[in-house]
């Protein structure tokens, strides 16, 4: 009676190590909010955020830790997760639009995590473009990576993976609200 | 004769094993939590008084090493919103945004100093079953930012905080309290590292609060004393005023 028990405990527990995590909803964050508010920019709308042409359809939807990943809320897609961080930053800064003639768009170029038993390592990257009436005054791929001490325990590692995953999402929409190129293309 | 006092020896031998199984094994699962004594709740006698409450909307993160941990950040949430609230500083907290423009950003920070030490250890204590135990410390710090309205300053203060974790055979870290159980633990520790630097923020002449007489200063976590193998805690005191313009 107990050896199938503990069997049926051990299946379970492999089983429920290999799984999916919905990510954090996004939120916005004090210094960006202040960055926001502080510069002199224009209210944006945001149009389509989708994978770059060519890459495969999975580097949208899942990053593989061990057989583990983290789920979009939105509608699955990683791009959609990254409209709706900067949408967050740019709600909460009161810069969103929707009627705005200042158009962000971005595609996905880079998405990984991996925890391997001393190191770990997360990429993520897009493109970016700003429109002004229909007229492209900014294009650039921008990236962030993260490297931190990993554990050969898949319980401490894998979540740490994620969890670092999911945080480069701010850090990208950091990187481009302090990128002086897209402050000079949104500036009245 | 020989054989047979070798047969008491081996029987004595195994007793003594099945006993340890018995009464320590069992221990080899139970975990002590003990909330480092040195940063305590905000006394009646300190806390900072406005006489005007304006509403504020709040931003709250649990990270783990500088990551955001949404797991943490659901369970953790109520609490922490619960305790800005019970401040008494604003007449209304929201997560959606306030009138004025008013936020306050609470971030909790579990910060992870020597993971490979502590896989060590709690391997150690599993193989032992409990016989070797293990002290580990967790250390957090609490930070609390908060900005009037669209062109103002922020006004920021960080306070350190620490759990020390027992588990199996190990003695209670000296002159600390157990806790019930590790949840009660944890909420204990997030009031007291929010609670704390928001008081401290509300004592900024810029957030206009109205301090008693001689306010409380937090303290920096203790060093438990049978703490093995696990660096010394943040040397930095508890109050870390700044008020940074962000560019």
């Amino acid at each position: 009676m107990r050896t199938p028990a503990l069997l049926l405990l051990a299946v379970v527990s492999l089983t429920a190590a290999a799984c999916a995590t919905p990510m954090a909803a996004p939120g916005p964050s004090i210094d960006n909010l202040q960055r926001l508010r502080k510069a002199e920019v224009l209210s944006m709308a945001l149009s389509e955020f989708r994978l770059a042409p060519g890459l495969p359809d999975a580097m949208d939807r899942r990053v593989n830790v061990r057989g583990s990943t983290v789920t979009s809320p939105n509608g699955g897609s990683y791009a959609l997760f990254l409209k709706e961080t900067l949408a967050a930053e740019l709600q909460a800064a009161g810069k969103l639009n929707a009627t705005s003639g200042v158009v962000i768009a971005g595609q996905l170029t880079e998405s990984e995590a991996a925890a391997g038993i001393d190191v770990g390592v997360a990429k993520l990257g897009a493109m970016f473009t700003v429109t002004r009436d229909g007229r492209e005054v900014y294009r650039k791929a921008l990236r962030v990576e993260e490297t931190w001490v990993s554990s050969f325990y898949g319980a401490i590692a894998i979540p740490m993976a994620l969890d670092r995953y999911t945080g480069l999402y701010s850090k990208l929409v950091t990187q481009l609200l302090e990128d002086p190129e897209f402050k000079a293309a949104v500036r009245p | 004769m020989f054989t047979a006092k070798l047969r008491l020896r081996a029987l004595i031998a195994s007793l003594c094993f099945g006993f340890a199984l018995v009464v320590f094994g069992g221990q080899s699962a139970v975990a002590a939590s003990y909330v480092d004594p040195a940063l305590k709740d905000v006394p009646a006698e300190a806390r900072v008084t406005v006489a005007n409450p304006q509403p504020v909307q709040i931003l709250f993160q649990f990270q783990t090493d500088g990551a955001p941990n949404e797991r943490a950040t659901k369970v953790l949430k109520k609490q922490v919103i619960d305790t800005v609230i019970a401040s008494g500083l604003f007449s209304e907290v929201t997560e959606t945004p306030a009138a004025n423009g008013a936020v306050i950003s609470v971030t909790l920070n579990n910060v992870v100093k020597d993971l490979k030490d502590a896989t060590a250890q709690g391997f150690v204590t599993g193989l032992t079953f409990g016989l070797k135990g293990s002290l580990v410390t967790d250390y957090y710090t609490g930070t609390v930012e908060y900005v009037s309205g669209p062109d103002a300053e922020k006004i920021s203060r960080s306070v350190n905080h620490a759990i020390h974790t027992t588990i199996g055979l190990k003695a209670a870290p000296e002159g600390m309290v157990k806790s019930k159980n590790i949840m009660e633990a944890v909420t204990t520790m997030a009031r007291q590292a929010v609670s704390n630097p928001l008081n401290q923020v509300a004592s900024d002449p810029a957030f206009g609060g109205i301090a008693p007489a001689a306010p409380a200063l937090a303290a920096t976590p203790a060093e438990a004393a049978p703490l093995v193998q696990t660096p010394a805690p943040e040397p930095a005191a508890a109050e870390t005023p700044s008020s940074t313009p962000v560019q």
